[in-house]
Formats: C-alpha cells, structure tokens, sequence
C-alpha cells in the first residue's frame, strides 16, 4: 500500500480539524485547547500543534492527513510538519473580511514546500459568504501562474474534503509520471 | 485508483452538492456508444455531437445574452419547461422535473424555443421553480447530457487539448475519473484519444468530460487562440463561433424586425396623414384664390356694368 503524506492549512477558523475529522478513517487526534488570544472570539478552542487523521482510498492508498495550527505565533510547527510531505491542502475561509490576502499569505508561508510538491484550495463556508467566487480565485491564483485546483468546500462534508484530498493525489501521481517522461 | 466517494451524500441534486455518476450508472444516464477503435474514422463520427443543435447550444446562447446585458433572461419551449436563467446571481431556476429536462437534453432541438429578457412586470421571484442551479453546474450537466459520452463536432480527437482550469467538482455532476482526467489535462496538453489510452479507461468517460468541461469554457485545445477562454465571467466558449449568439440573436432579431415594421407603418401612416393635410391646405389655398378672384371679377363686372348704363 503506498502511503503518503498531506499537509492541511490555512487560518485559523477556516476548518482544518473539521476536514480532517470528516475524512479520517481513524477517530482524529487532536491539539485543541482554549484560546487565550483574540481566536477565543471566534471560537472555543483551537488547534496548538497539530491534528492527525488517516484517510484510505480504496485499500491501496494510505493518505497521512496532517493539520498545522492556524495561529501564526505557532508557524514553528508549519515546518516541522510539512517535512515529508507530499503535497498541501489550503482551507481559506470565504466569510473571512478579505480571503484573497490570507490565501496569498499562506501560499508564500509555503512557497518553497509547494514549489517541490503540489497544492490544492478549498474554499469553505461560501454557503455564509458567496462571494469571491471560484472563479475569483481562479483568476487571482492565474495572476501568480498557479494552475491549481480550486473547490467550493464544506469541512464538514466527507465527499467534499475527500474529493479535494484525492485532486491533490492525482496531480501528485501525474506530476510524478510527468517527471519520469 | 478509482474516485471514491461517499454514497449518503451523493444521490442529490441540490444546488450544494455534486451528483455522481459512476461507471454503473453512465451507460443508464447518457447511453452508450461501442468503444472506438483510433484507427477507425466511421466509428469516431458517430461520436460526435453539435452542441447547437441541443439544448446546450441554446443554453449557452442565454448565458451569454444574460451576461452581456446583465439581465435575466428566460429560456422556454411553451407549455413544457422554462428555464430562468439569472447573471446576477449566477442561478438557473428551472419549473420541470430533472427527469423531462434530461431526456429533452438528450434529443435535437425539434421544436422552437425562445429566448428572451424577462419582462419587468413579473419579477423573478415570482416565477413557477422546482429548482435551482448554479449556472456552472446546470450548464455542465446539460452539457453532459447533450454529449451522451460524444464530443463537439468542431474538435479533433486526435489533436491536443488542455484544461485551463479545475472544474469546481464538489459541486458538479461528477462522471467516472473525472479527477483523474482533469489532473492529466492540466498538467499538460493530451489528445482526447491520447486521455482514454494513457487512463485505461472508455473513450466516453473522456468525451462527455472534456464536452462539459469546453462548454464552460474550461478546456481549449491546443494552437487554436480563440479556445482560450480569458474571461471567466463570462463562463460560456466563445471558441465555437456558430454558437455565438445563433438562437437568441434569431430571436431578439425576429422581435427587432417586428418592432421596426410596426414603427416603419405607423410613420407611413403619419406622413401619409401630414400629406393629406398639406394638399386639403393647399386646396383650401386655391379655392380660397379662385373665391377672391371671382369676387374681384365680379365687383369688376358690376363697376363695368354701371358705368357702361352711366354713359
């Protein structure tokens, strides 16, 4: 069985330990504790390490989802984690006051890791906020040359999370054909 | 690997989540072609399609209409369906079951179907719905209901096309390795035939993506500058140039037409009334001049007359 290593980030609150509970085949392992900072504003605890979970693709693949903290003071971790990795899931929450700028951030955050791998965005909770659209995305991540994919996500969704983990494993796969050509 | 999904959230077909169509149910839903043979050019016409000869041509024609004009435009075959289709918040609101709608997708057009502006004094809201869409993902399902596992008639299978960029999966009708292929044609230009032969899978499954994904204008082939949909908005290929506005353009056309006959008329009839009025006024003029005339002649001839007893 071929396993392989997937990184989940993004802000905090844009549903990172949601996404991964919802695909794990394994009950997740979790980091939460409560905030102490702004984030407690938001919500009533929060990811401090990491989050772990296993999600297998039809018994041939075993996919290791791994879950950084959003909070920047915990950036540390970001590093450590996505050592062996494989590719990386962005969550950007779409009800945040301004997305795009958090998208950016994180893609540059990661800049070096995606530029050996492969990335993939979900956008989640656009069912509070529609607006930017995919498309929007599509075009801002066109303007840095990135032919990503793109998903209207719900974290809570297991076919939504599932589909955007397995996009993320095909141009893996196909990346890595490529390569070998 | 196959895609593998969860099946309790996969049998809707609301506007938040994608339908999947497997291998199993593909052949019950569009139908089924023998698989072609690459060297066999019979074969390969008959799995070609004119969009603008089904419902996905007209459809296509509406969006690109509603987004010019920035309008909610109807599409309607009286008495049996009518689809709204509205740019400003990217639905479709459709009054028939899916069930019609697909077996009506899946045949030529045969009976006229209108396209206009909805009138504003019936909003929106007030319209007969069962359903509603984004205009993506309706226009993607159309597409692959029209195509039945076909491709355009205007593209080469054995040229190379691309993805320009992910279809939005989760919230579309998903057909067998749809992943798969979308990951294949974005990482780099392949020929529809080339896919099928590189994924081991059927020539359908490949055709019925890359018709849902061109009629979005997601897809492009390779070397033909005008596939290369820029403007993302405006989510309808521009690339076919027979689509472009056929069917609303015949009938905001007819419309025109009508409207200017009525106008050309009823300035015909003004003139005609102005000229009348101009020939009565010079009548009047004339009867006038012949009046005074023979007024004057005859105090002329009153005067002669007296003087003539005079002397």
């Amino acid at each position: 069985m071929d396993d392989y290593k997937i990184v989940f980030t993004g802000p905090v609150g844009a549903g990172k330990t949601t996404a991964i509970s919802s695909v794990s085949d394994i009950a997740p392992m979790k980091t939460e504790q409560l905030p102490t900072d702004e984030t407690r504003k938001r919500k009533s605890s929060t990811t401090v390490a990491m989050d772990y979970g296993i999600f297998n693709v039809e018994g041939k693949r075993r996919i290791h989802l791994y879950g950084t903290p959003g909070q920047e003071r915990f950036n540390f971790m970001w590093d450590i984690l996505s050592k062996g990795g494989k590719g990386l899931v962005l969550l950007v929450d779409n009800a945040d006051a301004n997305p795009f700028e958090k998208m950016r951030f994180y893609l540059d955050a990661f800049a070096e890791f995606i530029e050996k791998t492969r990335v993939v965005i979900g956008v989640t909770r656009m069912d509070l906020s529609a607006y930017p659209r995919i498309d929007d995305y599509h075009e801002v991540l066109g303007q840095s040359g990135l032919k990503t994919a793109v998903f209207d996500v719900d974290a809570r969704v297991k076919q939504d999370v599932s589909l955007l983990v397995q996009s993320l494993v095909y141009s893996i796969s196909v990346g890595k054909s490529q390569e070998r050509k | 690997m196959k895609t593998q999904y969860n099946s309790e959230v996969s049998s809707g077909f609301g506007k938040h989540t994608a339908a999947i169509i497997g291998e199993n149910d593909f052949d019950s839903m569009f139908g089924s072609l023998v698989d072609i043979e690459d060297n066999d050019a019979s074969q390969l016409k008959k799995a070609v399609y004119e969009p603008k000869d089904y419902l996905q041509g007209y459809l296509q024609s509406a969006y690109k209409t509603a987004y010019a004009r920035k309008k909610v435009v109807r599409v309607e075959l009286k008495g049996q369906w009518s689809i709204i289709v509205n740019p400003l918040n990217h639905e479709v609101l459709i009054d028939c079951d899916e069930e019609r709608l697909r077996t009506y997708c899946q045949q030529p057009v045969s009976n006229p179907i209108s396209i206009e502006p909805v009138g504003n004094n019936k909003p929106v809201s007030e319209e007969k719905v069962s359903q509603s869409h984004t205009m993506e993902s309706f226009l993607w399902k159309v597409a692959l209901w029209s195509s039945r596992g076909r491709f355009p008639t205007n593209i080469d299978p054995t040229q190379q096309v691309s993805l320009i960029r992910w279809p939005n999966v989760t919230r579309c009708t998903i057909t067998p390795h749809i992943l798969n292929i979308s990951a294949l044609l974005v990482e780099s230009p392949h020929s529809l035939l080339q896919v099928a032969d590189i994924l081991q899978i059927r020539k359908q499954y490949v055709f019925a993506f890359f018709s849902a994904a061109y009629a979005l204008g997601y897809a492009k082939e390779e070397g033909n500058k005008r596939s290369d949909n820029k403007n993302s908005d405006l989510i309808v290929n521009d690339s076919d140039p027979d689509i472009e506005n056929v069917h609303v353009d015949k009938t905001f056309k007819r419309k025109k037409r009508k409207k200017s006959k009525r106008e050309a008329k009823n300035r015909g009839k003004e003139v005609f009334v102005r000229k009348k009025a101009v020939k009565k006024e010079w009548r009047d003029r004339v009867a006038r001049t012949i009046d005074v005339k023979n007024r004057r002649k005859g105090i002329l001839d009153r005067l002669l007359r007296l003087f003539r007893r005079s002397t």
